[in-house]
């Protein structure tokens, strides 16, 4: 049982604050990343866990039990960071024993303990090396296997893939997740990728000036993201948006924009967010919800210029422009227009996401 | 101009540094030569290099002076145990100004230099009147004392240096693998600089070692250092031979050599590997 429970946790430095009244619940076996962009509190937030840094106000919680004001090493955390911070003045062995020599293990179960962990991380014949002769890769893993050798409660990893290269990073990516299927351990993970988020986590903490903005599944936080600042950190290509007024007229829903006049049939009453009559939106929509079509077709959509494509191989990107508005669709490779066609784009209403222009937060 | 280049660029580097070099070794290898040559050799014009004339008797005539090797015992008792005391509070001092969020610490660290900017002669007195009021004057200690106060702001301003380059991670991680922040200073920080550590504690022993004025003042019959007896020498006991005060001058000269022989190795070390972290 390892359920990390954060309350009201705050960080000030002098009069900046750096981390403001974050809770979260972060469930036993869970992988969960705080994701934001440099300087959101996302990193100050994880050493506040791990005891690197002192809590302001609040309290943390580890299966129940406050850990506020305890040691770093004795909450049974253990850190992966990310310059990998070996001891650059021992083999890889010794930074692997280093904790449980501090514990006063006996030799051999040191021995045997680092040595299960070096190969489990295949690092079995670099145990004499010095850290200076590996490569980043290896020093990752040695990083990994540092942090592992010590069975912690909980794994802090620290934007630990953000020094290898791209094709290094997306295979060590998949070995944390397989590690992290395998131990089952506790996983807190912060990020600025979030393509690194959603692959890995089952819940993520978006965060933006020491706030977490929404807190949840993975899916739910693509799916539903519930600011206008998450929508568009997560998921790529950047969702498109259109700003306008929405209103429900003579059983449509309209959105009236610069050089627009959307409309959508209505089924039944207006939906809540026209509660109050007509207000400033935007509307957003993901570029695999939005469809293209023939030109000319304007219900539910409008038609535009192709004005960028972005072929991935699998799929290829649309970028459609009408006036001020940008949208992208995706659309097979093969059924890809051309730069300078016109083309239609429609968006089920089913899938808009609509966020208030005054408070940005979601409104359906 | 073209074909030339390529031997220019050595020609002069080279004649630079053997310019610089015959600078600063020349008057060690004069005295080291005066120190195996009778001093008829050398005072007459032009001085005159008679190598069956070499001998090691002036050395042995200086290392049969009891003042004399007691007074290198006294600089290296003195010098050694500053270089410690350096040392050990420089390191308590430099790693929280390094570290953590010491209010007013640049205050502190200018203060502490600018003390030092006032010129030896003007402490003088103040501190005879401080070790004659605290019964120092004359012992070891009130000369260990002295030096120490005089090259700590130095060593602490060194130190917190090399532990600022330190990445802060690296005592995090030997924090969560379970060293209080003193462990980590211990097992990680200093390990990680014992270059830098090393070239500061060689920087307080020559300091010491070399010290002359306060050794002078401070110092009259129990604790004199090698520096004052070598003038004294000059001027009264040896005054017949040259060759004997250059020789205990090389004695004297060999103590800072050796320890930099010694420590050279982490020094080196250091410089060839690179700091990585």
């Amino acid at each position: 049982m390892s359920r990390v429970e954060l309350r009201a946790l705050s960080k000030t430095f002098g009069p900046v604050h750096a981390v403001r009244d974050v809770s979260l619940d972060i469930p036993d076996h869970s992988f969960v990343t705080l994701l934001g962009p440099s300087g959101c509190g996302k990193t100050t937030t994880l050493n506040m866990i791990a005891g690197l840094e002192r809590v302001s106000r609040g309290e943390i919680l580890l299966d129940g039990r406050p850990i506020t004001g305890w040691a770093p090493h004795e909450r049974g955390m253990a850190m992966v960071f990310q310059n990998y911070a070996l001891y650059p003045h021992m083999n890889v062995f010794d930074n692997i024993a280093f904790a449980l020599k501090l514990q006063r293990r006996p030799r051999d179960e040191i021995d045997r303990r680092v040595r299960a962990t070096a190969e489990a991380l295949e690092l079995g014949p670099l145990l004499g090396r010095r850290i200076a002769q590996l490569s980043g890769g290896q020093q990752q893993r040695v990083a990994l296997a540092r942090a592992m050798v010590k069975e912690p409660r909980v794994f802090l990893f620290d934007e630990p893939l953000s020094n290898l290269d791209a094709g290094l990073r997306t295979r060590m990516r998949v070995e944390i997740k397989r590690l992290h299927q395998q131990l089952r351990t506790t996983s807190i993970f912060v990020t600025h990728d979030q393509e690194e988020a959603m692959i890995l986590s089952d819940f993520v903490a978006v965060m933006r000036d020491g706030i977490v903005v929404q807190y949840g599944p993975a899916q739910e936080i693509y799916r539903r993201p519930s600011h206008l600042y998450v929508a568009t950190f997560i998921g790529k290509p950047r969702m498109g948006l259109v700003a306008g007024q929405l209103r429900a007229a003579a059983g449509n829903v309209e959105l009236v924009a610069e050089g627009l006049h959307l409309r959508w049939p209505l089924d039944g009453p207006p939906p809540p967010a026209l509660a109050a009559g007509e207000r400033e939106v935007l509307l957003g929509v993901r570029a695999e919800d939005a469809r293209l079509g023939p030109p000319g077709a304007e219900r539910e959509g409008f038609t535009g210029e192709v004005e960028l494509l972005e072929p991935l191989g699998s799929d290829t990107y649309v970028e459609v422009r009408r006036g001020p508005h940008r949208l992208t669709a995706r659309v097979e490779p093969d059924s890809a227009p051309r730069i300078g066609d016109q083309v239609s784009i429609r968006i089920p209403w089913g899938r808009v996401h609509l966020f208030d222009a005054a408070s940005e937060r979601r409104v359906n | 101009m073209s074909r030339a280049s390529p031997l220019i660029r050595p020609v002069t580097v080279y004649a630079l540094v053997a310019l610089v070099l015959l600078w600063t070794v020349a008057p060690v290898a004069w005295i080291a030569t005066m120190s195996v040559q009778p001093e008829i050799n050398y005072v007459s014009v032009p001085p005159r290099l008679r190598l069956e004339q070499t001998s090691l008797r002036w050395y042995a005539a200086t290392l049969a002076s009891p003042e004399f090797v007691g007074a290198m015992r006294t600089s290296a008792l003195v010098s050694m145990a500053t270089m410690l005391l350096c040392l050990t509070l420089g390191t308590l001092a430099a790693y929280p100004l390094a570290r953590l969020n010491v209010p007013h610490r640049n205050l502190y660290l200018t203060l502490s230099v600018t003390a030092r900017m006032v010129p030896a002669m003007i402490l003088i007195i103040p501190m005879f009147l401080l070790l004659r009021s605290l019964q120092l004057l004359d012992t070891h200690l009130g000369l260990i004392a002295v030096y120490t106060a005089f090259l700590l702001p130095y060593v602490i301003w060194m130190l917190k240096n090399f532990f600022e380059q330190v990445p802060y991670a690296l005592e995090a991680a030997a924090r969560m693998d379970g060293c209080s922040r003193l462990g980590a200073l211990v097992r990680v920080i200093i390990p990680v600089t014992a270059p830098g550590v090393v070239a500061t504690a060689v920087f307080a022993f020559i300091g010491a070692w070399n010290e002359f004025l306060f050794g002078l003042i401070l110092s009259t019959r129990l604790a004199v250092p090698v520096t004052v007896k070598l003038s004294s020498l000059v001027s009264t006991t040896f005054h017949s031979d040259t060759s004997l005060v250059a020789a205990a001058g090389m004695l004297a000269l060999l103590p800072p050599v050796l320890l930099v022989f010694v420590l050279n190795r982490f020094i080196v070390r250091g410089l060839v590997e690179g700091m990585k972290y």
